[in-house]
């Protein structure tokens, strides 16, 4: 007994921290479970399918006449934008300035989620293999369809983990998550961390005690740190508060992705301030 | 008994504990909300049912594969529920009562156990959780659902043979 409580001590030990990459017994692990995940899902999604067309159909005969309105107004709106970007590409062109896509995206769907309440993360179909890499960001948004860019949304985490086929996803709500932000508006710098369960939201700590926030303000990544690109969306300041004998200034914030829900995500592979070692990388500071 | 006799009777249990695990694993993060722990849960019901040592050893199983599936942190949830699982079997020895409330309140009480547990360890290894409020009440909330499923587990569980003495194969751990 004692020998085998000192071996788990052990191995607390060694995996407490940050790793560059998951031992070889956890990705046999995460293979052998995989289809056991992809199965569930399946299956869960087919019975919440049938659960939503019973309740929400006259919910959904109204929102489909309000959005065959707006289809019609985006569509007007659509050419509009088509116009100006022809119109911006000649004159690029003109000045011989260099057109630059900010991002390369892989989408991938979400498989699997954590299995207790003190860690946040999802795990997507998506590995090694589909140039995933770690501390990739990881955002909501819309696939590039031909010859389009992928709509980039708001920001869900950062690659954590990777195998050959699938990748783990630390949400912004984990409690070893922290990303470099700032409001929108006074440009005043901070951190937003993880609380460790989705009830309990993210706070960000400020820089500075005096910064400049209200409730309603919009928070986005700051580019500090060098995995996140700057002006992502994260979420919005629902209220502030002064702690530590008045030293930190900080606020709550809701993220404007609704983590339970995510079936889908969006891998920024390139562009963005990580590197793509094949999940060799460094960890992040804490 | 003899392995074999042993393996016959207890596959339904290894049925029980592997479908437990599988649906921790797959099914109970895709409702959303708070996370209820089977696997806990089984080893809570084995304990009770088959002593502290098989309790003990379900729990540390269980909670290996848990830590090996979250990649992090190897060792913590499997030190937990193997503790509450041998407790569970402590605690039922010495209550000479078989009642389907002991059930919830051994998981009831073996969750908040295992969890503040699991905090306590991650603060000891330097990668301390916050413990807000609402982690608080989510530790409750878990608590219950894991109480209301121990009676069902429990009855599915199989209760240790008269003669044979708690272990595997027959053979004392």
């Amino acid at each position: 007994m004692t020998l085998l409580v000192a071996v788990l001590v052990v191995l607390m030990g060694v995996t407490a921290r940050e790793r560059e990459r998951l031992g070889a017994v956890e990705r046999t692990v995460a293979y052998a479970l995989r289809p056991v995940e992809m199965a569930a899902r399946s299956v869960v999604g087919a019975f919440q399918s049938a659960a939503f067309s019973v309740t929400e159909f006259r919910q959904l005969r109204a929102e489909n006449e309000t959005l065959k309105n707006d289809l019609v107004r985006l569509q007007y709106l659509e050419e509009q934008n088509r116009l100006l970007l022809d119109e911006n590409n000649r004159l690029r062109t003109m000045l011989a300035l260099r057109q630059s896509l900010p991002f390369t995206t892989v989408a991938a769907s979400v498989i699997a989620r954590s299995p207790d309440n003190w860690s946040n993360y999802l795990v997507v179909d998506k590995g090694a293999k589909d140039g995933i890499a770690v501390d990739m960001p990881v955002v909501t948004g819309v696939a590039a369809a031909a010859g389009q860019q992928a709509v980039v949304g708001s920001v869900v985490g950062r690659v954590a983990a990777v195998t050959d086929h699938t990748a783990q996803v630390r949400l912004l709500t984990d409690a070893a998550s922290g990303v470099g932000a700032m409001l929108d508006g006074s440009k005043d710098a901070g951190v937003i961390l993880g609380q460790g369960s989705s009830a309990s939201g993210l706070v960000m700590n400020f820089f500075s005690r005096d910064a400049s926030v209200v409730p309603g303000d919009v928070v986005v990544t700051s580019g500090l740190g060098g995995v996140f690109p700057a002006g992502l969306p994260i979420g919005v300041v629902e209220s502030v508060s002064q702690t530590d004998f008045d030293l930190v200034r900080s606020a709550v914030v809701k993220p404007n992705a609704d983590l339970n829900k995510i079936d889908f995500v969006l891998i920024i592979v390139s562009g963005h301030g990580g590197s793509a070692a094949g999940g060799n990388t460094a960890p992040p500071p804490k | 008994m003899s392995g074999m006799e042993t393996w016959k009777y207890r596959w339904p249990d290894v049925v029980v504990f592997l479908a437990c695990f599988l649906a921790q694993v797959a099914f109970v993060p895709l409702w959303g909300g708070v996370r209820l722990d089977l696997v806990l849960a089984v080893a809570v019901a084995v304990g009770m049912r088959q002593g502290p040592q098989a309790g003990g050893l379900t729990g540390l199983i269980g909670g290996l594969l848990l830590d090996l599936v979250r990649g992090r942190f190897i060792g913590a949830f499997a030190l937990t529920h193997a503790v509450v699982g041998y407790m569970a079997g402590v605690a039922q020895a010495k209550l000479f009562e078989n009642s389907l409330y002991l059930p919830f309140l051994f998981s009831f009480a073996g969750t908040v156990i295992s969890e503040l547990g699991f905090w306590a360890l991650s603060a000891i290894w330097g990668t301390s959780l916050p413990l807000p409020a609402g982690m608080l009440a989510l530790i409750g909330k878990e608590a219950f659902w894991n109480g209301l499923v121990s009676p069902f587990l429990y009855r599915l569980v199989r209760a240790r043979l008269p003669a044979q003495p708690v272990g595997i194969g027959g053979r004392a751990l």
